[in-house]
């Protein structure tokens, strides 16, 4: 439903890779847009269920004159080929593209990205490649890649001790079959070996290196009330950067749906009126 | 297990899991999944709580259901970890 502040259209768009496939994507676009945005999805499961608060994100976006663009990356969602044959490289060539094709349907203006997860650690990572990309803006980013893959792996074995009662594997098992040349089946996606190893190479602690004048928020979204340590130290590494914890269930990894409106919000506020917007502290 | 053992758990439970309860409701012998709605997305959650909430590492192999059936479990499976 169009926000009534400002009206804008709903399309899905189709964009060709070059190799055969392609990405499909969501725009909401303005009559007259004011900034162009890029929202970069989560991986695995984490974009099923953030997929409502990421569309609800977008709408929002339009109706405050924003155009967004979200996309699946190839071997995800709508878009084309099977998950195991891309890797971090490929997914950043899919930023790519959907940024030109997000500048062609609103040109003129100036470019944001925005991510959830390792969306937001991808767009991180396309931004340092872009300095026309002015702005960043992240929602619970992934800082090691490796630490990320651990956590899901960990939770792979949790889900098979709630089904067999045990689990079936180690996390060191699994990892040893990875660094074999092994696919791995991670809740369904074929985890394969090149995308293991450029997820462990992943480190925004230590690289890349960002433009001075872009423009960073970063959200620590999770039970706890302040920032964690490693979320601090990646603030740190920015030059103009506002760092916030929500206190809110962490929405990506929830059966049910959880009300975002507040983290939607104070994303967009941040957006348009720049770093005077009030704290979130949405609770349960 | 002391009461104040128990009541750190349930706290953190609570906290981390967003459950729409007082800890004090949560009772010590019922079941964690069938009766407080901790799946399989949250568990993770939980076992990151009790390593921060206690200061203990809980290993691949000691993910059993045993030992997140219930409250007292959780309890007996920290203590025995405490005293490693």
């Amino acid at each position: 439903m169009n926000d009534p502040a400002m009206r804008f259209s709903e399309q899905q768009i189709v964009m060709e890779c070059g190799d055969r496939n392609w990405l499909v994507g969501l725009a909401f676009v303005p009559d007259r847009p004011t900034a162009r945005c890029l929202i970069c999805n989560p991986l695995f499961e984490e974009r099923k269920t953030a997929q409502r608060a990421l569309t609800n994100l977008a709408r929002k976006m339009a109706g405050r004159g924003l155009a967004a663009l979200l996309f699946d990356y190839r071997g995800c969602g709508d878009s084309g080929g099977e998950f195991a044959e891309f890797a971090v490289a490929d997914w950043l060539a899919d930023l790519r593209t959907a940024t030109r094709q997000l500048a062609s349907l609103a040109p003129g203006c100036e470019t944001v990205y925005c991510g959830l997860r390792f969306g937001a650690t991808l767009a991180m990572l396309a931004a340092a490649a872009n300095p026309e990309v002015k702005t960043c803006c992240l929602w619970a980013p992934v800082v090691s890649g490796k630490q990320y893959l651990f956590e899901e792996l960990r939770r792979k074995i949790m889900k098979e001790m709630l089904t067999f009662g045990a689990n079936r594997s180690t996390r060191d098992e699994l990892v040893a079959r990875l660094q074999a040349g092994e696919t791995v089946d991670l809740d369904g996606y074929a985890l394969a070996p090149r995308l293991f190893h450029d997820l462990c190479a992943v480190d925004l602690a230590s690289g890349p290196e960002w433009h001075p004048e872009t423009r960073f928020a970063i959200w620590e979204i999770g039970p706890g009330a302040r920032l964690s340590r490693e979320l601090k130290n990646l603030a740190g590494r920015l030059a103009r950067c506002a760092a916030k914890d929500v206190r809110m269930q962490a929405f990506w990894n929830q059966v049910g749906l959880v009300d975002c409106t507040d983290l939607i919000d104070a994303t967009v506020q941040w957006l348009t009126e720049g770093d005077n917007q009030p704290q979130v502290t949405h609770g349960e | 297990m002391s009461a104040d053992f128990t009541s750190r758990i349930k706290a953190m439970m609570v906290e981390r899991l967003f459950m729409a309860i007082a800890p004090e409701e949560i009772e010590d012998s019922k079941s964690l999944v069938r009766d407080y709605g901790v799946d399989s997305l949250n568990l993770l959650e939980l076992v990151v709580g009790v390593e921060e909430e206690f200061g203990v590492q809980i290993g691949d192999t000691e993910f059993r259901v045993s030992n997140f059936e219930t409250v007292d479990a959780l309890a007996a499976f920290i203590t025995a970890k405490l005293a490693e």
